[in-house]
């Protein structure tokens, strides 16, 4: 007979399990291990631990009992994220929460390893994502399953910029392969007909190896050069003349020049120019390729992009269902399970409620709110599960409005894209009449063969494939090296402008500090040992998701064993009360505020200057240690400003101005402006703007949206809100200022090799140009000075990748 | 000659055989990531668990 493990659940045959007395009852084990641990956590007077995890399960299953999980089975819903992989398996990629240490993992594995028609699941600890393979089977009982053991599951949006970038570099490896491999070829037997120049080779010996070479030059425009033709025809369909049009045109006037003169047994042949510029252009776009899906795979990494889903309730009993968030309307009741986040503004309807609302304000600490206040979008519940009524669905909310004024704000930008496209749309009609004005004076000469050759040649040497090149791959190889610094570029542009920026501006919160309190000093007033102390207040902490409770647990983690509590109450707004057993006595401990902790003392401890976050611990009669904490400044801040002298350093924040002076005052900021609104900083950019000042805003919250799409540059990190890390231009990976000279410095140089490039095409076109005119340039060579020019155009911006590898 | 008579067709078989190589190895995948394997053995391994109830 099967029966459970009573610390894991594993099933274990009665017959070899052990055997345990735990709360005067004989509890059967697995394993040896199982047994030692329980063994421990008996010796410790820590049984209470499978009571509140029987009482948690209990509570878990009772709510997934009530809840509609119908949705997860919705055709509709289903096609957002659900594929079908190639043994016709269905396959999705979800977001499981909360995950917060390997056991989770473990625990997900286990109770999805129990249903049938799973086939496959893997699971990324860091992430959180699930990838799920299965069959027969509905979605909605693997949701109700694993919601039975306290997860939820959200699907994760398929990212069509990933998908589109994988089948991207997908072609552009394939054209590169048959590129370089046609190149290769045809140089091998063209090579000796170069080396013929006393006409000893037998003339069918030549007529093969010609004809070998119009194979391998036919087969790689046929593989890869037809996609370009192909994008050339519907440019010119759209009235548009685009670099494919010239790449394509010179591919082609090539080839029919060489065939002509291979059937006709006139001229030279250019086979080998055709299959080496095949090579180089599909070279350029296979670089430009593989870095583009190197960014979008760390961005997909960064931002992790939902179906996000709440609980509504159903009707006025406590039954609830999955619905997505264009299904909210005005008046519906929602259940909020501790870690989500609010998508559209709501009343409270719950007694109380504890809230991160750092993304929308900035503001570090949780804020406390009553039965019936107003919760806006972004607020994330760091207490128990709450009730909420919406007042505002999601387009209508506070969310929604800061949405919309981005949209409105976008694509305001210079794009040096853009430009360089515009200049070589300008430069095809010129190419064409050059060509047409050679060819023509040639044939009012009298020598029309000299005048197809020479046109042949000014269309060779004026193709701008080294003008082409020259922004994308130097941009490109920047891109790559900040890449390889843990700094991600969501916007070219910003590139083009940093150079010349002259202000930036922080948002104090989580930019120049860290918005990670630690335990910076404390004083202990009572008998009891320092760490006994310290232990105690992480233990009173240990099921808080306050900031002050993570830098207890921090500064106190590893002594709570030590600690024996009982009755321990969150007193919202106020702090933590607890009954706590030492020296055989039991005493009423409380952690908080002076006037929660020992009412009646006039202990007030002066905060200490660095800091504004000051914790007391006490028996209601005395106080028994005050804690001070600190945010500190973020990593790299001074050498930031060492490194930048000449640039202008403003704080724009929404805090107090006591703790915007600490935080410039350490830093040595003179302009520094406190207790602003959004629209207040979004005022303050566009006066220094209209100024003729470029301005850089770094910042981290849902508040700073709006200015820094107003700003020229706009700098986040990756522990911003989605919305910000989507909209922002420039995205640190590492949480360290310094990055901010290297960033600045990449730019500088970038711009400098841009033009030593562009300096370079325009060098050679011009001194080329009136030599091919002339007649003293004839097509191949023009063919090998055109590749040796993208060479050297590839060369020099092949310098930008200088730099130490980021390491995540 | 009657040597390259045989040979130049043969590289040019032997080309487009290992084009199609290259076209079936791209598309299975094989250049998806060209760096992963080198640092699989450092990374610690996702848990990945194949149900054989049904199998």
């Amino acid at each position: 007979m099967m029966i459970d493990c009573f610390h894991c659940g594993q099933a274990v045959d009665q017959h070899r399990a052990l055997s345990i007395v735990i709360d005067d009852e004989p509890r059967c084990m697995c394993c040896a291990g199982c047994l030692s641990v329980a063994k421990t956590i008996s010796d410790a007077s820590l049984t209470q631990y499978y009571r509140l995890r029987d009482n948690i399960l209990k509570q878990r299953a009772r709510l997934a009992e009530r809840s509609d999980f119908s949705l997860f089975d919705d055709p509709a819903f289903q096609t957002g994220f659900m594929m079908t992989d190639r043994q016709g398996y269905a396959e999705a990629n979800f977001i499981v929460s909360p995950i917060d240490c390997p056991a989770c993992v473990w625990l997900i594995e286990k109770q999805l390893m129990k249903m049938k028609g799973i086939r496959k699941c893997t699971i990324d600890y860091l992430s959180g994502r699930l990838h799920l393979l299965w069959e027969d089977i509905t979605l909605s009982a693997i949701a109700k399953s694993l919601a039975s053991i306290g997860y939820t599951l959200t699907p994760e949006k398929p990212n069509d910029a990933i998908i589109q970038s994988k089948n991207s570099l997908k072609r552009a490896t394939f054209g590169l392969f048959v590129g370089i491999l046609c190149a290769m070829q045809t140089m091998m037997f063209a090579l000796p007909i170069y080396l013929d120049t006393d006409w000893v080779m037998q003339s069918e010996t030549r007529l093969f190896f010609e004809a070998a070479t119009l194979c391998f030059a036919l087969l790689a425009i046929l593989i890869v050069g037809k996609d370009w033709i192909i994008s050339a025809l519907s440019d010119i369909r759209s009235g548009v003349l685009s670099m494919n049009l010239s790449l394509s045109l010179a591919i082609l006037l090539l080839l029919m020049a060489s065939m002509f003169n291979f059937f006709n047994k006139t001229g030279n042949l250019y086979f080998d120019s055709v299959t080496m510029l095949i090579a180089f252009v599909a070279l350029s776009q296979w670089i430009q390729a593989r870095i583009n899906h190197q960014i979008e795979s760390l961005r997909a990494t960064v931002m992790v992009q939902t179906l996000p889903l709440c609980l509504r309730y159903i009707g006025h009993d406590d039954t609830t269902e999955y619905v997505t968030l264009p299904d909210i309307q005005a008046g519906d009741r929602l259940n909020i399970e501790p870690f989500d986040s609010l998508m559209v503004d709501v009343k409270l309807l719950s007694a109380h409620a504890s809230l991160d609302e750092k993304m929308r304000t900035g503001e570090n600490l949780p804020v406390h709110k009553q039965s019936g206040d107003i919760l806006l979008a972004g607020a994330r519940n760091l207490g128990e599960a709450i009730d909420v009524e919406v007042i505002r669905p999601v387009d209508q909310s506070w969310m929604g409005h800061v949405q919309q004024m981005l949209l409105g704000m976008s694509d305001q930008k210079p794009d040096i894209i853009h430009k360089t496209q515009s200049i070589a749309k300008w430069l095809l009609p010129l190419l064409l009449l050059a060509t047409g004005m050679t060819y023509a004076g040639w044939v009012l000469a009298g020598d029309s063969h000299q005048a197809w050759l020479s046109a042949l040649a000014v269309f060779v040497v004026v193709c701008p494939c080294a003008l082409a090149l020259s922004v994308p791959l130097a941009l490109s190889a920047t891109q790559t090296a900040l890449l390889t610094q843990g700094i991600i570029i969501n916007q070219a542009s910003a590139l083009e402008t940093l150079p010349s920026i002259t202000d930036i501006a922080f948002d104090k919160t989580g930019t120049l500090t860290t918005g990670e309190l630690i335990l910076n000093t404390w004083v202990n007033f009572s008998h009891y040992p320092d760490m006994l102390l310290l232990a105690l207040a992480a233990r009173l902490n240990s099921n808080s998701l306050h900031p002050v409770a993570r830098a207890f647990y921090n500064a106190g983690s590893g002594h709570e064993g030590s600690v024996c509590l009982d009755q321990i109450i969150n007193r919202l707004g106020k702090g933590i009360e607890a009954v706590w057993h030492v020296d055989k006595q039991s005493i009423t401990v409380r952690l908080g505020a002076l006037d929660f902790v020992a009412p009646d003392t006039d202990c007030r401890q002066a905060p200490d200057h660095r800091n504004d976050y000051t914790v007391y611990l006490g028996n209601h009669e005395e106080v028994l240690a005050v804690f001070h904490f600190d945010d500190p400044l973020r990593e790299g801040c001074h050498q930031m400003l060492l490194d930048n002298q000449d640039k202008h350093y403003h704080i724009l924040s929404g805090d107090h101005q006591h703790t915007v002076d600490m935080v410039a005052d350490a830093l040595g900021i003179v302009d520094r402006q406190a207790r602003l609104l959004p629209e207040d900083k979004l005022h303050i950019i566009q006066s220094w703007q209209k100024a003729g000042k470029k301005v850089m805003m770094v910042g981290d919250g849902l508040n700073d949206s709006l200015v820094m799409a107003a700003a020229d540059v706009s700098v986040s990190f990756s522990d911003a809100a989605n919305l910000t890390k989507n909209q922002v231009d420039i995205l640190f990976l590492k949480d360290s200022l310094s990055l901010m000279t290297r960033l600045i410095t990449q730019a500088t140089q970038t711009f400098d090799i841009i033009y030593q490039n562009v300096g370079w095409a325009i060098l050679y076109h011009v001194l080329m140009l009136p030599l091919a005119v002339l007649g003293y340039v004839t097509p191949w060579l023009a063919g090998i000075g055109m590749a040796v020019s993208s060479m050297i155009v590839c060369l020099n911006s092949a310098k930008l990748l200088k730099g130490n590898q980021w390491k995540p | 000659m009657e040597a390259l008579m045989i040979l130049v067709p043969i590289s040019l078989m032997v080309t487009v055989l290992i084009i199609l190589i290259g076209y079936w190895a791209n598309r299975s995948g094989q250049y998806d990531d060209i760096e992963k394997d080198a640092f699989h053995s450092l990374q610690n391994d996702d848990v990945v668990v194949k149900n054989d109830h049904n199998n």
